[in-house]
């Protein structure tokens, strides 16, 4: 009986397993957004009165870029935050709607998915042969930063299975 | 198929999966994926994906889009609004409708801070509402003026529609959001007037309330110098080329969230809260930005956007006839559509047919942000009217009558834009920097 039970209770805790990560990343975000924030302040006050500007801030900005823009994919998804129009999905029935939601769901599983798996061969790609991508002035490399903007996408890949299951489940449901 | 009619179906397919709810981000990447795939080739296609996100999200210039987006969140959560109708209605609450033009005012003062339509207007209908309920307002008047007071977010700087624009066209942000100082303040003008005739009209929509000294206008001025401190610091370090837009957002920023901290009006729960609401919509921007990117790459590999602008050029008709077709095309458009997806779709066929057409691009764009805004203010669809619905206890009807006097003042304002396109060029003709 215990396993049985185990089995049934397993894909709610993956699905709030995922919700967790999904968060944690979006905080990650929050913070990197924070940082970015005190980044330019402390590199403009630097500059104009110490005489002293940050080094490479430009750089550390596109490059955090990719933490603060993309760690929070998940948690949007989450919040059902981007932008769809639902003017003329309001006026069919719940399963139309749910049928329509679950395509949704699939096109953006699809897009992210391509875009964790290319991204990743990308990193691996670039880490194995071109030791020497690095940014101007800083020096610093590229590739961990590919490999955080695959985890982003692969993050809202895996919020969109979950999404993708639940309005399944309510077009079949009665 | 010729790689024209290849794009001409993926745009079709684009608007047409958009109008059943499909979201506008996940539509681009993966009809724009399919589009390259389809003509470039799979493995290119799949290669070519990975480095435009790549490219686009560690992109220096991007980041003021979250910035200003934390700057907006922060203002929005403290007491600025407030303050700021409460400073406007000490200097014209006394005239009959004043509380409607201190509404105006305060919405122009809010977007000074913020760079979205809806949150400005939601910000205003919770604070003007009730104050101009209690005296007596007619809701035709109070909540007309609140949906067109949120139009100015979007226009005076700072501006996420801007930034958009900037981004896509790769015009500069810093004179794009010059640009709209002078066409804000105009409009503001027009709220005014269109108000003052109103009352004049009807005087009973708008009672006038008892009379302040002048000592509680300057006394009023007290809450509110700092937050036009951080707006001319904001402002006027991009128009002297004193920093970049992008530092102007993280100078913003910081400088809101010190005015709300120091006056108390932000603990660490509402900062933790800004924070992650920021970071949720600057990865919906992020995913629209990224998406966009792929789009237009497909669409730039099927010359659509090439052929298009030859087409109408070689219509020869009067350019302002077809700038009078494509400002229709706009209000329907933000009838129905996001402002966000409305420029995504239409810039990057639309904005080189402009060009080639010889008009100014900044002055395009301002009036392409403000005819936007209208269409989404306008009846039956407009996106702020349903936001505000949420916020003020009147019914849908009454706001759609309330607005049309306001859409009325607007078209005049954008007739006058049109006619004078020195009004929207000047300031940034005389920016120091870039």
């Amino acid at each position: 009986m215990q396993w049985q039970n185990k089995l049934i209770k397993l894909p709610l805790k993956t699905e709030s397993g995922l919700y967790s990560v999904s968060k944690v990343a979006a905080v990650i975000a929050a913070i990197v957004l924070a940082a970015m924030m005190m980044l330019t302040v402390a590199d403009v006050t630097g500059r104009y009165f110490f005489n002293s500007p940050i080094k490479g801030t430009w750089e550390l900005i596109g490059l955090l870029l990719v933490g603060a823009g993309t760690w929070g994919l998940g948690y949007c998804q989450m919040q059902k935050a981007h932008i769809s129009i639902n003017i003329i999905l309001q006026r069919f029935s719940r399963r139309i709607q749910a049928l329509m939601l679950s395509f949704t769901y699939l096109v953006g599983l699809a897009a992210f998915s391509l875009l964790c798996w290319r991204m990743f061969m990308m990193a691996m790609r670039y880490s194995s042969t071109m030791k020497g991508y690095v940014t101007d002035t800083l020096e610093i490399p590229y590739p961990p930063f590919m490999f955080a903007l695959s985890i982003g996408a692969g993050i809202i890949s895996l919020i969109l299975i979950v999404d993708l299951i639940r309005s399944l489940a309510d077009v079949v449901r009665k | 198929m010729s790689p024209a009619e290849i794009g001409l179906i993926g745009f079709a397919l684009m608007l047409i999966l958009i109008l059943l709810g499909v979201n506008v981000a996940f539509c681009l990447i993966l009809l724009g994926f399919t589009g390259l795939a389809i003509l470039i080739g799979t493995e290119p296609a799949l290669s070519s994906i990975a480095i435009i996100a790549f490219e686009r999200s560690t992109a220096y210039d991007f980041a003021v889009a979250p910035l200003f987006l934390l700057m907006s969140a922060f203002v929005s959560s403290s007491e600025i609004g407030k303050e700021a109708y409460e400073m406007a209605r000490t200097w014209v609450g006394q005239y009959r409708g004043g509380l409607a033009m201190a509404t105006s005012v305060a919405a122009g003062l809010f977007a000074a801070c913020c760079g979205s339509s809806l949150a400005s207007a939601l910000a205003m209908g919770k604070i003007a509402y009730p104050e101009m309920k209690r005296h007596n307002y007619d809701s035709k008047l109070s909540t007309g003026i609140i949906a067109a007071g949120g139009t100015l977010g979007i226009l005076i700087p700072p501006s996420m529609g801007f930034i958009l624009i900037g981004i896509l066209t790769q015009m500069s942000i810093g004179k794009l959001f010059i640009a709209g100082i002078i066409p804000g303040i105009i409009c503001v003008g027009f709220y005014i007037v269109t108000i003052a005739i109103m009352c004049r009209i009807n005087p009973k929509i708008g009672p006038a309330s008892p009379g302040t000294t002048l000592k509680q206008k300057v006394g009023s001025l007290r809450l509110t110098w700092p937050v036009l401190l951080l707006f001319l610091l904001v402002i006027g370090g991009i128009y002297g080329g004193v920093f970049t837009p992008t530092e102007a957002g993280g100078i913003g920023a910081f400088g809101a969230l010190v005015i709300s901290l120091v006056r108390k009006q932000l603990d660490g729960r509402g900062f933790a809260e800004c924070l992650m609401d920021t970071a949720k919509m600057s990865a919906m921007m992020m995913a629209l930005i990224i998406g966009a990117f792929i789009f237009n790459q497909f669409l730039a590999v099927t010359r659509i956007p090439f052929v298009a602008s030859e087409w109408v050029v070689g219509l020869g008709l009067n350019r302002y006839i077809i700038l009078i077709i494509i400002i229709f095309l706009y209000i329907i458009l933000g009838m129905i559509f996001d402002i966000y997806a409305i420029l995504i779709l239409t810039l990057p066929i639309i904005f080189p047919t402009m060009i080639a057409l010889g008009f100014n691009p900044i002055w395009y764009a301002v009036i392409m942000v403000r005819v936007i805004e209208v269409g989404l203010i306008s009846p039956p669809f407009g996106i702020n009217l349903f936001g505000l619905a949420g916020v003020v206890d009147v019914p849908m009807g009454t706001l759609y009558r309330s607005v049309i006097p306001f859409i009325i003042s607007d078209i005049l304002n954008i007739a006058l834009l049109i006619a004078l396109p020195s009004l929207s060029t000047f300031l940034p003709e005389m920016m120091l920097a870039r």
